[in-house]
């Protein structure tokens, strides 16, 4: 009976427990934290979490071709057509994935002119004016990665592995350089002249929304450097680079997003 | 064949080895793990709700402190949504779906042992913060509320969203991805479309509870005033946004309940289901009007009546292809043979109690009704019909149809019957009541009241306990079936007999290899 060869093959992992339940930690580590009731008690759990979930992603990295072919090797004893032998575009997951950023962002979004239509004047009285100088640098730089990741997805195609790795290098360096200029430059000045989240709802719109823009640069970064490491091990080829492609939609993703946040917040917010 | 095999293998099984239980990544130890708990927080959701009942027999109150009250329906709340409802479908799917589409695990085993891993956590922290704001949590009242109960609700909530967002995940890329040859888009079993679509309605809504939670976070926390008036902010943004989330909430729930159903009539009846495709596309049309009747929640919030009445009629047409799915269901029945066992009894109380809910739903969605009627027991009466009438009862039904196949045992029919009967009569005392009560104009969330509403909160009592009752023959029925009692049959509903085999998808695939393998092996049909 299928069920019970099954049964007897699957492999087990204890890492997806391990994972799941120190959630516990992390969320008690934030509880202490937002509280303030023990900080240094809240950043060591919510530590505790990271270390853990790092750990299981690296060993995950390390297995990923060893469990891959174990689950095709179950495959290939089914009926059920295993893997093409190309692994390219943007797969089921990603789109799914993507989904959930949409619905995510078109919340924020909706929130934000929710909230702007009960205004009759916006930005409300009192609120500074936003420089647009670093964020026009960051739309030129955001731009400029969008072109070095379609430069490693054509190479990828062609199997020419330096530009790939190149360009996915460039791709990340511009990520972290729009961070940089964020966190390092624009943010502390702003803090300096007391736009901070708490000074009214035009600030607490400006933190969140950039925020978790800001947010999902971090992981695109996260997710170039994964990519780079492959590209130098050459696992990326013309016949496999699924992963690639995944990512720079994503990153193309998050690069529409800053467009609108920029026309939104620091062009058009006169306008809108 | 399953016996055969039993026998051959006096091992012992996984779900009595702790080590086994948490390093199991198997989709049908997940699903049973799901299940179990998701009874057991039924068990813990349902003593919640006896002592709210214990404290309404009386108007006076004393029973319990005003908090505490609060804290119960609380925590009643969003523990059997998020902790019971969900999960429990969860589970169903993760057991059944793969065998359905002649898959040998999901396309994600690790994240679907993730998956349900990340549940103990988030009903811990639900249990341990004890909220008092509403399952609703509306602001500014959830941004006012001192302590951290509230703060660890955000963060359970946090925790089941990526839960069922990772489930999701995985059932559409199992589903898209790993289906045998044969089983093509239009003759995926039903339960399997209904998981789909239910997986693309958490896709979407459930990140825009997670924003909004988040809103509420840093509103506690942070000293901003997303939800505060005075802060520039809006609190009916909260209700927006929850309720944009919140309503396709019931179709999460409903649509697998429908999707269990509409798998078992045709076997319980013998007599093919009638009318797949409608079924399926009303699905998907009920999926697609499930986010547009959000505000139907909010008609007393002051929004403009020109604003109101598209969802109005949004919401009065989701009655349409709920109708349709209806009538398949009692034509597919119509003509066929009817079993009186428990899961037959139990899918046919589903039908029913979903259509006393579902007609009552159209009522309240009209705007002058819902002016009467809003925030008062019809409404709590109304959802019950549907969370705990239908959806609740699809659980139990599927519970004791695929009993046999998760243990290889038979339960009780006896005691099945008792918790039919204890069930349908209990809800109906509770439920009913409440929906009377409610058009007398008793409020809900209320720990005292008038004393001429007694009597009919003391009948609702008395079904509160009859229910009661009943759930806990049936988790006794449950477990001891599963120790003493009597082995099942390979094909207990003779499903496969009447062409109809439960999992369709792995009897292709047994088919196909005693076929390869000739006539060295004896096939799976000789010992049926």
């Amino acid at each position: 009976m299928v069920h019970e060869e099954a049964e007897e093959e699957h492999e087990g992992s204890p890492w997806p427990a391990v994972v799941g339940l120190s959630t516990a930690p992390l969320i008690t580590g934030l509880i202490l934290l937002l509280k303030g009731i023990n900080p240094t008690l809240g950043l060591g759990l919510v530590g505790f979490f990271l270390v853990i979930i790092i750990s299981f992603l690296a060993r995950e990295i390390r297995q990923w071709p060893r469990v891959i072919a174990a689950f095709f090797s179950r495959l290939r004893r089914t009926p059920i057509p295993a893997e093409p032998e190309v692994v390219s575009g943007v797969g089921v997951p990603t789109t799914i994935f993507l989904f959930t950023e949409v619905a995510l962002f078109g919340a924020g979004f909706a929130s934000f002119f929710a909230i702007r239509a009960t205004f009759a004047v916006w930005p409300p009285p009192g609120a500074p004016h936003l420089e647009d100088f670093i964020p026009k640098l960051q739309t030129l730089m955001l731009l400029l990665s969008s072109l070095a990741i379609e430069w490693a997805v054509y190479s990828v195609k062609r199997d020419r592995r330096g530009p790939v790795f190149a360009g996915v290098v460039i791709t990340a360096l511009l990520g972290t350089g729009f961070l940089v200029l964020k966190l390092g430059f624009e943010w502390p000045h702003l803090w300096e002249i007391g736009f901070t989240p708490d000074a009214g709802i035009y600030a607490s719109n400006f933190y969140l929304l950039l925020g978790a823009h800001g947010a999902h640069v971090l992981g695109g970064v996260v997710a170039l450097g994964i990519v780079a490491s492959r590209a130098r091990l050459g696992q990326l080829t013309s016949r496999s680079h699924g992963l690639l492609e995944s990512v720079s939609i994503y990153w193309h993703f998050v690069h529409l997003v800053w467009l609108l946040l920029f026309t939104i917040i620091y062009e058009g917010a006169f306008i809108w | 064949m399953t016996v055969q095999v039993q026998r051959e293998r006096a091992e012992v099984p996984w779900y009595k080895s702790l080590n086994k239980i948490i390093t199991t990544t198997h989709h049908t130890h997940i699903g049973m793990l799901y299940i179990a708990f998701a009874y057991l927080m039924f068990i813990v959701g349902g003593l919640l709700a006896a002592l709210m009942r214990w404290e309404l027999a009386t108007p006076t109150g004393g029973f319990v402190a005003p908090e505490l009250y609060s804290s119960l329906f609380t925590v009643h709340g969003t523990l059997m949504i998020f902790f019971w409802a969900m999960p429990v479908f969860a589970g169903f799917a993760n057991y059944l779906l793969p065998k359905m589409i002649g898959a040998p695990d999901m396309y994600y085993p690790k994240l679907n042992a993730l998956s349900f891993w990340l549940l103990p956590v988030s009903a811990g922290l639900l249990l341990l913060g004890w909220p008092n704001v509403g399952w609703t949590g509306y602001a500014p009242l959830s941004v006012r509320e001192g302590g951290v109960g509230v703060d660890m609700w955000i963060l359970s909530l946090h925790l089941a969203g990526t839960s069922s967002i990772i489930g999701s995940l995985n059932f559409i890329v199992t589903t898209w991805r790993l289906r045998r040859p044969g089983i093509g888009m239009w003759n995926i079993p039903l339960f399997v479309w209904a998981m789909v679509v239910t997986a693309f309605i958490i896709i979407f809504a459930v990140p825009v509870i997670a924003f909004a939670l988040t809103l509420l976070l840093l509103d506690r926390n942070l000293g901003t005033s997303f939800y505060l008036a005075e802060g520039g902010g809006d609190p009916i943004l909260w209700q927006h946004l929850f309720w944009f989330f919140g309503h396709p909430e019931v179709y999460i729930l409903v649509l697998p309940a429908m999707g269990v159903v509409s798998e078992m009539i045709p076997r319980l009846v013998k007599k093919p289901i009638y009318g797949y495709r409608p079924i399926v596309w009303s699905s998907i049309l009920i999926a697609i009007l499930g986010y547009g009747v959000w505000a139907h929640h909010m008609f007393t919030t002051g929004l403009s009546i020109t604003a109101l009445l598209p969802f109005m009629l949004m919401t009065m047409s989701v009655a349409i292809p709920s109708g349709v799915k209806v009538v398949n269901w009692e034509a597919t029945i119509f003509g066929g043979r009817l079993r009186f066992n428990t899961p037959t009894l139990f899918t046919l109380s589903f039908i029913a109690t979903f259509i006393v809910g579902g007609i009552t739903g159209v009522f309240q969605a009209s705007i002058p009704v819902d002016y009467h009627l809003q925030d008062t027991y019809w409404v709590v009466g109304h959802m019950h019909f549907i969370l705990f009438g239908a959806i609740s009862q699809a659980a139990f039904a599927a519970t004791y149809y695929y009993f046999p196949y998760f243990t290889k045992r038979m339960y009780s029919e006896t005691l099945g019957k008792v918790h039919f009967v204890t069930a349908n009569i209990g809800q109906y005392l509770v439920f009913m009541s409440m929906m009377a009560l409610g058009l007398m104009g008793m409020p809900r969330r209320y720990y005292a009241y008038l004393p001429e509403f007694q009597s009919l909160h003391v009948v609702a009592t008395a079904g509160a306990i009859i229910i009661g009752i009943g759930s806990l023959i049936f988790i006794l029925n449950l477990l001891i079936s599963w120790r003493i009692g009597p082995k099942a049959r390979d094909d207990p509903w003779d499903a496969a007999k009447n062409n109809m085999p439960d999992f369709m998808g792995e009897y292709m695939n047994q088919q196909e290899a005693s076929r390869l393998k000739g006539v060295t092996q004896p096939t799976a049909e000789s010992h049926g």
